[in-house]
C-alpha cells in the first residue's frame, strides 16, 4: 500500500489491538454479525460523529461484521444517543419496541447515561434507561471510538452470557 | 417409458436442485469477496469472505416481526421471490444450456426476472410503511426504465443469431452454438461493443449498484423496500438479492463471454458441465468485479429522475443503435 496511516500515534495500540482481539473472539460467538441501529434523540452530533469515526477506515468495524443498518427492523444492537428529548420520546420507544429480539441497547454518550449538562431539564427525559432497558453505558462527552467499541465488546458479552444462560434453563 | 421419466423429470429437478445448491452458495460468497474488495479500495481490511453466510444464519435465527399494517402478501413475497429465482435457474445458461432450454425461452427467463422485483414491490406496499412505499415506487419506475434497452437488445442479437442457422432460435442455449462476435462483419463488431455497454448498465441497473442504488438507498429511505422485513424474511430477500445478481451476470456472461474450458480438456458429459459452470463462475465473479465492485466504489447514487433521464436518453439509444448495427446486413 502506497499511503499507511499510522494507528493513533502508538502510545495506547496495544489496547486497541486488546479491544480488537476480543470483538473478534466474541462476534465468533453470536453469529459473527452484530448490525447496529443508530438513534438520534436529540444529541448534537458529537458523539454521531464518534460513531461514524468507530466505522471509518482508522477502526474498520466492519472487519468484524459490524454493518450500520437503516432500519431498527435489521438491527442486533442499538445505539442511542442524545438525551432523550419530548420530541423524542416515543420514537426512541417505537424504535425499541420494533427491533427483534434478542437485541441489545448502549447508550452513548453523557447525555443519555446520566442526563450530563441537560440533567433535570424539564424537556429531557434524561438517563435513557427511564425509558427503555439500557445494558451498557459509553460515558463522556463525547466518547472516543475506542470507548465506543469497548462499549460494543461489553454489550457482546452480555449477550454471550444472556444466550448462554438461556440455553441452560 | 422409463427412460422418459428419467430423462424428463429426473435429471432436470436433480440438476435444478445441483444448481440451487451451488449458486446460493456461490453468490452469497461472491457478496463477501465484494465487501471485501470494496474494503480493500477504500484502505480497509474488511469482513471476512464468509460475512454474508454469517448474516443469512444470524438473521435466519433471529426474531421475525410481522407489522401490524402487514396483510399476507408481506409473508408471501419472500417465498415467492425466492422460488421464482429457483426456477430461473432452469433457464439461464450456467455455461452450458440451460436445463428446461426450448425454443422461445428467453421470454420466460425475461419474465422471471422482473417477476422477482415485482414481487419485492408486492411484498413492499403490503407492509405498510411510507419508506417501503417511496422504495417500492423508485423500483418500478427503475424498472420499467432497464428493462427496454435490455429486452431489444437481447431480441436483436437472438434474431441475428437464428440466421446464422441454429436448431432452437430464440432459445438461451443458441449462445454456446454461435456467439456474437462470430457474426463476423465490423459493423457488428461495433454494434456488439455499443451492446456489451448496454449489457454492462443494464447489471448495474438490475443489481442496484453505484449509480442506481435507488431504491435501496440505506442512508436516504432507510432501505427502501427491506425496510420493514426482520429476521428470516429478510434473510430470503437477501439470499434472493444475491442469486439475482449471479443470474442476471450470466446473462451477460453468456452473451458476450460464452467459451467454455471443458473443449480444451476433452471433457464430455456431467464432467465437462461442471468444469464450464466452474469456468463461467471465475467469468461471473470478473465481471462482477467490473460492475458492481469497482462502479459501487467510484460513484455515488443518482436522483431518481436522473437515472430514469440516463436509462433512456442514453441506454436505450445505445441499444437501439447497437441492436440496428448487429441488424443492418440482414435487413438491408
Amino acid at each position: 500500500m502506497a499511503i499507511t496511516v499510522p494507528a493513533n500515534g502508538g502510545s495506547n495500540s496495544p489496547e486497541l489491538e486488546r479491544l480488537e482481539r476480543r470483538i473478534a473472539q466474541l462476534c465468533r460467538f453470536i453469529g459473527r454479525s452484530p448490525w447496529v441501529f443508530h438513534i438520534n434523540s436529540g444529541s448534537c452530533n458529537g458523539c454521531d460523529i464518534e460513531i461514524i469515526a468507530a466505522l471509518t477506515p482508522r477502526y474498520d468495524a466492519e472487519r468484524f461484521g459490524v454493518k450500520l443498518v437503516g432500519s431498527p427492523r435489521h438491527a442486533d444492537i442499538l445505539l442511542v444517543t442524545g438525551p432523550v428529548t419530548n420530541q423524542s420520546l416515543e420514537r426512541v420507544k417505537l424504535a425499541y419496541e420494533q427491533t427483534p429480539e434478542p437485541k441489545m441497547v448502549i447508550a452513548v454518550g453523557a447525555c443519555p447515561t446520566g442526563g450530563g449538562v441537560f440533567y433535570e431539564s424539564p424537556f429531557t427525559n434524561a438517563p435513557l434507561d427511564r425509558v427503555i432497558p439500557v445494558d451498557v453505558y459509553v460515558p463522556g462527552c463525547p466518547p472516543r471510538p475506542e470507548a465506543i467499541l469497548q462499549g460494543v465488546v461489553l454489550a457482546l458479552e452480555k449477550l454471550v452470557e444472556k444466550l448462554k444462560g438461556g440455553s441452560e434453563k | 417409458m422409463a427412460m422418459d421419466v428419467m430423462g424428463n423429470i429426473v435429471y432436470p429437478t436433480v440438476g435444478l436442485l445441483g444448481l440451487y445448491a451451488f449458486v446460493s452458495l456461490a453468490s452469497l460468497v461472491w457478496e463477501g469477496i465484494d465487501r471485501k474488495l470494496v474494503a480493500r479500495m477504500q484502505r480497509r481490511i474488511g469482513p471476512p469472505i464468509l460475512q454474508p453466510l454469517y448474516d443469512f444464519f444470524k438473521l435466519a435465527s433471529k426474531e421475525t416481526i410481522i407489522p401490524s399494517t402487514a396483510n399476507y402478501m408481506f409473508k408471501a413475497a419472500p417465498v415467492l421471490a425466492l422460488a421464482t429465482a429457483i426456477a430461473l435457474l432452469a433457464y439461464t445458461p450456467m455455461g452450458f444450456a440451460p436445463i428446461l432450454a426450448s425454443k422461445g425461452d428467453v421470454i420466460v427467463f425475461i419474465y422471471l426476472l422482473t417477476l422477482i422485483s415485482f414481487f419485492k414491490i408486492v411484498g413492499a406496499i403490503s407492509s405498510g410503511n411510507p419508506y417501503a412505499k417511496i422504495g417500492a415506487a423508485r423500483e418500478a419506475t427503475v424498472m420499467v426504465s432497464r428493462e427496454p434497452a435490455m429486452m431489444l437488445a437481447i431480441f436483436a442479437i437472438m434474431w441475428r443469431i437464428g440466421k446464422l442457422g441454429v436448431p432452437k432460435p430464440f432459445s438461451m442455449g443458441v449462445f454456446y452454438v454461435h456467439n456474437i462476435w462470430e457474426i463476423g462483419t465490423p459493423m457488428s463488431f461495433v454494434g456488439a461493443v455499443i451492446l456489451l455497454y448496454v449489457f454492462t448498465v443494464w447489471l448495474a441497473s438490475e443489481i442496484e449498484v453505484g449509480f442506481f442504488n435507488i431504491p435501496d438507498a440505506e442512508e436516504e429511505i432507510a432501505e427502501g423496500l427491506l425496510v420493514e422485513y426482520s429476521g428470516r424474511y429478510l434473510a430470503l430477500l437477501k439470499l434472493t438479492n444475491a442469486m439475482k445478481a449471479f443470474i442476471s451476470a450470466s446473462l451477460v456472461v453468456a452473451i458476450f463471454f460464452p467459451w467454455g474450458i471443458s473443449g480444451y480438456f476433452n471433457l464430455t458429459g456431467l464432467s465437462a458441465n461442471v468444469a464450464d459452470l466452474l469456468f463461467h463462475t471465475l467469468k461471473v465473479f470478473a465481471l462482477l468485479f467490473v460492475v458492481q465492485s469497482v462502479f459501487r466504489a467510484v460513484t455515488g447514487r443518482l436522483k431518481i429522475t436522473q437515472a430514469v433521464d440516463f436509462l433512456w436518453k442514453n441506454v436505450f439509444l445505445a441499444s437501439l443503435v447497437g441492436s440496428l448495427l448487429i441488424a443492418m446486413e440482414v435487413i438491408m
